[in-house]
């Protein structure tokens, strides 16, 4: 390593975007669109071409709002009552106008999505009220079309860079961020007038059942450093306590794609092979039928080809074993699994933070703006609910042209020298350890104890043993070592890691109802109480530096949802037989 | 300050990609054919097609995947000579480069292809052009209809359909009658743009078709072209030996609210395949029918909740639509 | 017993003869979502240096030279 670790690289920006994956890139282009002679940097830990959610790509739109099949108002309205009400309804019409739009940008820009022999966009009708699924049997380039057009746009890639601490002026404005790269630990200080945090989920919080780290549903290296990142700079974050939990391929640990085989007749069975989920949504009520399911005599649960025609699977697999998770075909290879003769196992996933499936997240408004002036947020980090990757997209984009905008009107904020000092020891601290913990042993501690103790259903007394642990984890965080740039990446990530699982578990404990399925079902009080917690749960850091709550109303509805609309909705989950 | 070491480099050294691209080594020259390809430089277009010409398969193979970000007239000439590569695997890149193509003026180059002796080179051809929509492609497309090969004929009818233009009607409804089976799927799902009353001929034609897939594209092409008069044909399908027939005339049924089927539909709310007896529920629902409803509580009352959540759906459409 | 040091089964495995990197590849190092590759300093050559595999495949799709196997870590096997 070179001599140079210990003095700081100072670099001045207009416009940081933290998070190369599917938003970064969109609001580093969109910045740069609204003002060419911006600068425009764009942080990925991984690097650009591959990195994020859909570095292997994406085999569907799931919340596509294309004119002559769904409207904005009618998608708004579906997922506010998928979202059990709570929602900002403002940040979801801002994506559902723009959506189709993207749509059309990126099939220009080369993104293929489904069509009809016609060449018009073939729109598949997965839900029962609205029709938003856009398959994308050939979604296997996303990455590299969109690293193009950076390319093009000349935004400055940084890759192998983790940003470790935002930076805040006296004011409490955005002052910049630090960043430690992965090869050579080098740090870097970045100036800029405005930071858009794209970091993605936090999907190393539980442990895959199989207890294997790299097993996750999530790709990995979303280690939830954003909710880190924005919680110590002091923005809030909202509803932590609605946790992404997903249906998955037992195992494997791969999307089952129930929207990719829905429109071929696929479904998810139990053991008798018959559908049991009674919730029409994507939502926490689906979850907790499924766990249900999988608790009861009826489970485990499935997902059922074999009743389809041997054309249509081949056309199945021909998707799935290629886009997305392409391993899969040999994962079921190597088990002897044939849709057409099996069904395949499934499973619930371990916990997460996520937006892109359920509500949680970075608190931002229909600008993509936090609670910090001139910090921003997009993606599976930020709390538009249901935002899947074409949310990610357009989030992502109004962030980058709002952060342009706020960036011509600032000035760089001083920076603060203690700041930067004390995340140089933080930062330095596991190079110095001769010897101490290993990442992997730490981080696979904090898992575990999150799933013991944090997985839904919830209870109280388990959350507080939750707590202690993690506390005493807190304190081994110093005696982490590594030995090389790599595992600093990853002791660093560990301490992303144990924020979110205090966060998690902080929030789950403030919310005293049960909302959200199985997302927060809590043992103690196990009835929605609309009365008392009909509101947002806002989670900050406060003077004293540790976790706080607090309510937050919600919005007036700009779109109403009539109690008529509602019940029908209702009716179609509400079992109508035992 | 350094920028260097923080940031990817900004576009890419030609000269240096020109020299190395006359490497002896054909590693080096593949090396260099996918930096150029990763850079998007656009002045990087002429080494590209240059490479296609390299003696190495590997590096060709890698210049032609490189060349679908350069839509235009000289990729597209370039990628069109590749499509004839003696290595299959250059051809194949070729192609795939050539489906990302939507400028016109790539045509020209896919056009001279078109006769060429060799099928699968027309077949790719064809591929190229649909999504550029030329209408110069129009007249040579209803030729090759009738072309000898079958998958030429397929790609063709691709190409007439993004066109979306009436005069091709007859042609595609005469495809429609073809030998080859996924060339009457085709021309049948092609003909969705085109009004209900010059197309019922075909649907009827493919709703009688001896392979279950065309009888059930042909299903669905009734109901999504509004043709009303396929009616009596439809209530007939719903009878096919095969449920997926069934599932898309129920669903065609839906859409064109056939009153006259709500019979032939409720005697489907027994059948043992859940998807067909879910569309089955949501059909009798959007055809509004008071007589529907002893067919929807049957249904309301389903094994299978997705029948049941239609149903009940249904119930509702038609509760309110009586108020 | 267990030893401090383990035997393993990697899930990344790399063919020296078809590998490039000698002569200057560095995709599937640059592709890595979790950067668990690296170039090996004696032989030129990739191979998977830390023990953390999504079993994703972007190293073995983008190969130019089709040199990457990645299998299934066993845990999930």
């Amino acid at each position: 390593m070179s001599q140079n670790l210990d003095t700081d690289s100072v670099f001045d920006a207009d416009v940081l975007v933290i998070g190369g994956g599917t938003a970064g890139p969109l609001a580093a282009y969109k910045a740069k669109a609204a003002n060419p002679a911006l600068r425009v940097v764009l942080l990925e830990k991984a690097n650009v071409k591959r990195s994020g959610a859909i570095a292997i790509g994406m085999d569907g739109l799931n919340n596509a709002v294309v004119p002559g099949f769904a409207t904005p108002e009618q998608y708004v309205r579906e997922i506010t009552i998928a979202n059990d009400g709570i929602v900002y309804q403002k940040a979801l019409l801002a994506y559902a106008e723009r959506s189709f739009d993207m749509i059309r940008e990126l099939d220009q820009w080369g993104v293929k999505f489904l069509k009809d022999e016609n060449g018009d966009f073939d729109v598949k009708k997965v839900h029962h009220l609205g029709t938003y699924v856009l398959p994308m049997p050939e979604g296997g380039s996303v990455k590299k079309i969109l690293y193009r057009q950076l390319r093009k746009a000349q935004v400055l890639i940084s890759n192998r860079f983790m940003a470790t601490r935002l930076l805040t002026a006296k004011d409490g404005r955005i002052a910049g961020a630090i960043a430690v790269n992965s090869r050579s630990a080098e740090l870097l200080v970045i100036r800029a007038k405005a930071v858009i945090l794209a970091a993605g989920a936090a999907g190393r919080l539980g442990l895959p059942a199989s207890g294997y780290l790299w097993g996750t549903y999530e790709n990995p290296a979303n280690s939830g450093d954003g909710y880190a990142l924005a919680f110590h700079a002091g923005a809030e974050l909202t509803n932590l306590e609605c946790f992404q939990i997903n249906p998955l391929i037992k195992d494997y640990n791969g999307p089952a794609c129930a929207y990719v085989g829905g429109p071929f007749g696929a479904y998810t069975a139990n053991s008798r092979g018959e559908r049991f989920i009674e919730c029409d949504y994507w939502s926490g009520q689906m979850m907790l039928e499924f766990y249900r399911e999988l608790q009861s005599g009826r489970g485990p649960v499935f997902l059922k080809f074999d009743h389809l025609a041997p054309e249509t699977i081949a056309e199945v697999e021909g998707i799935l074993h290629k886009v997305e998770r392409p391993s899969r075909g040999q994962f079921h290879a190597g088990r002897g699994t044939d849709y057409r003769r099996d069904m395949v196992e499934m499973h619930i996933s371990e916990i997460g933070f996520c937006s892109g499936h359920s509500a949680s997240g970075v608190w931002v408004d229909e600008f993509a703006c936090t609670t910090v002036a001139g910090l921003y947020a997009a993606g599976d980090m930020a709390s538009v609910p249901h935002n899947y990757m074409l949310g990610a997209f357009v989030n992502g984009a109004i962030a980058g042209e709002h952060a342009a905008e706020f960036s011509r009107d600032s000035d760089l904020a001083e920076l603060d020298p203690g700041q930067i000092e004390a995340e140089r020891q933080r930062t330095r601290a596991p190079l110095r350890n001769a010897t101490g913990l290993p990442a992997n042993q730490v981080e696979y501690k904090i898992r575990r104890f999150v799933n013991d103790y944090l997985q839904p259903p919830k209870s109280p007394r388990k959350y507080e043993i939750a707590q202690k642990r993690f506390a005493e984890i807190r304190d081994d965080l110093k005696r982490l070592v590594a030995r090389d740039a790599h595992e600093l990446m990853r002791a660093l990530e560990v301490h992303s890691i144990l924020d979110c699982a205090e966060m998690a578990a902080a929030a789950s404990l403030y919310r005293k109802e049960s909302r959200w399925g199985l997302y927060h079902h809590r043992l103690d009080y196990p009835e929605r109480d609309d009365d008392e917690w009909f509101c947002h749960v806002q989670l900050y850091k406060d003077a004293s530096g540790a976790i706080a709550c607090r309510k937050r109303a919600v919005d007036p509805y700009i779109i109403p949802v009539e109690t008529a609309e509602r019940d029908a909705y209702d009716r179609l989950r509400i079992l109508a037989r035992n | 300050m350094a920028e260097r070491s923080f940031f990817e480099e900004q576009g890419v050294d030609l000269d240096d990609v020109a020299e190395r691209l006359q490497s002896e080594d054909a590693d080096a020259r593949r090396i260099a054919v996918v930096e150029l390809a990763e850079s998007g430089e656009p002045a990087g277009e002429a080494l590209l097609v240059a490479a296609l010409r390299d003696p190495h398969s590997g590096v060709r193979r890698a210049a032609a995947s490189a060349l679908e970000q350069f839509d235009g007239a000289a990729a597209a000439s370039a990628l069109a000579e590749a499509l004839l590569d003696e290595d299959a695997e250059v051809a194949a890149a070729a192609d795939a480069s050539l489906r990302q193509f939507r400028a016109p003026e790539a045509a020209p180059p896919l056009l001279s292809l078109v006769g060429h002796e060799r099928a699968d080179v027309r077949a790719a051809a064809w591929r190229g052009l649909r999504g550029l929509r030329v209408a110069a492609t129009l007249v040579p497309a209803l030729r090759a209809l009738d072309d000898v090969d079958a998958q030429v004929r397929r790609e063709a009818i691709g190409a007439l359909a993004y066109l979306k233009d009436e005069t091709t009607t007859a042609a595609l409804i005469r495809a429609g009658r073809d030998d080859h089976l996924e060339v009457r799927r085709a021309a049948l799902a092609a003909l969705a743009f085109a009004p209900a009353s010059m197309i019922l001929e075909a649907i009827l034609d493919g709703l009688a078709d001896r392979h279950w897939r065309v009888r059930e594209t042909a299903a669905s092409l009734a109901g999504r072209a509004g043709a009303a008069g396929a009616e009596a044909s439809l209530i007939a399908a719903l009878a096919d030996d095969v449920w997926q027939v069934a599932l898309e005339a129920a669903r065609s049924l839906g859409r064109l609210r056939a009153g006259g089927a709500v019979v032939a539909l409720g005697a489907l709310a027994t059948h043992p395949v859940s998807n067909l007896r879910k569309e089955v529920a949501a059909a009798l629902g959007e055809i509004r029918r008071h007589e529907a409803l002893c067919h929807l509580s049957l249904l309301a009352e389903d094994s299978d909740p997705d029948v049941r959540k239609i149903a009940r759906w249904s119930i509702h459409l038609i509760d309110s639509s009586a108020r | 017993m267990s030893f401090a040091e383990n035997p393993s089964e990697f899930p990344v495995t790399v063919d020296p003869e078809k590998c490039i990197a000698d002569k200057g590849c560095t995709i599937c190092v640059d592709v890595c979502p979790l950067d668990v590759l690296r170039i090996h300093p004696e032989t030129g050559k990739a191979h998977m240096k830390y023990d953390e595999c999504w079993y994703c495949l972007p190293c073995e799709l983008d190969c130019p030279t089709q040199a990457i196997a990645v299998s299934i870590p066993y845990l999930l096997r």
